[in-house]
């Protein structure tokens, strides 16, 4: 689980684009695993967690939604509309120093990948960085191994289309 | 294979390595919480699995305080029998030396009686 818990973290705060929540979202999923899932063979773990981890994000979702839909009803009115401004990590998340060695080329990936849909995204990261297979990735993401070729497709079409020939 | 599969192949493995180049230089504070909340998780199960054993244990232990406080607090056969002659010896008339010197009487009591 050590090696895993860095990308999981990446993975939850490039869907949330929050830090705090990603950190909940990573210390949840590896509470899950390992209670309900610890006598498992460790060679397994991989794919539960990241099921576990698609999810919680996937929950996590589906309540801002409906936090979103509520807030409408008692009289929110527009102010409480996603603002994509708003769903900017705040500017006391983001570090000078981490933004100073934050690599240019991953800047780049990351404002793509933020452009994609979650789907799109999910699947890029657990075939790329995951490694997992087609039939593994469908298995996490709980559709079938077509739908995951297609959102692959589309994934990888969008970020070349964005990031340009001459990235990294 | 073509020359756009090439640049998909090329393109997924710069990804991939730029993803992992984030990661390695990850901001130690994230890392340090990130750690923490592992081992949280671990110790959580260790400790479930700790508490979850030996229930079998805690429920003779358990008992095993039952009987003990029952046979602490209900009055034996002997105990009664003090509490009686306190009671008695409290609720006397005879005078209080003719007690203190009950141990002499019952030695005296004790003798063979002396002929004659």
């Amino acid at each position: 689980m050590a090696g895993v818990e860095k990308r999981a973290y990446r993975t939850a705060l490039l869907a949330t684009r929050q830090r705090d929540e990603a950190l909940d979202i990573v210390q949840d999923a590896m509470l899950k695993l390992v209670q309900s899932y610890g006598e498992r063979a460790a060679t397994e773990w991989g794919p539960i967690f990241h099921r576990i981890l698609h999810s919680r994000i996937h929950d996590w979702f589906r309540r801002r939604k409906v936090r979103s839909i509520v807030g409408r009803w008692w009289g929110g009115g527009e102010d409480d509309e996603a603002d994509p401004i708003a769903e900017l990590p705040a500017s006391a998340e983001i570090e000078p120093s981490a933004i100073l060695k934050r690599h240019d080329a991953m800047d780049a990936l990351e404002n793509a990948l933020k452009l994609l849909p979650w789907r799109q995204q999910q699947v890029f990261l657990l075939r790329v960085w995951e490694g997992f297979d087609v039939a593994q990735t469908a298995s996490v993401m709980g559709c079938g191994e077509g739908s995951v070729k297609t959102h692959f497709s589309r994934a990888v079409h969008a970020l070349r289309e964005k990031l340009g020939e001459h990235w990294p | 294979m073509t020359q756009n599969t090439l640049k998909d192949d090329e393109f997924l493995k710069q990804a991939k390595r730029v993803l992992d180049d984030d990661v390695a230089t990850l901001d130690p504070l994230i890392a340090q919480r990130l750690q923490v909340a592992r081992r949280q998780a671990l110790d959580g199960a260790t400790r479930r699995h700790t508490r979850g054993m030996p229930q079998w244990l805690s429920s003779t232990v358990a008992a095993s305080v039952l009987v003990a406080m029952a046979w602490m607090l209900i009055p034996r056969e002997a105990d009664l029998k003090t509490g009686m002659e306190d009671l008695e010896l409290l609720s006397s008339a005879e005078d209080l030396e003719f007690y203190e010197n009950l141990e002499f009487y019952q030695w005296l009591d004790a003798q063979p009686s002396e002929a004659g």
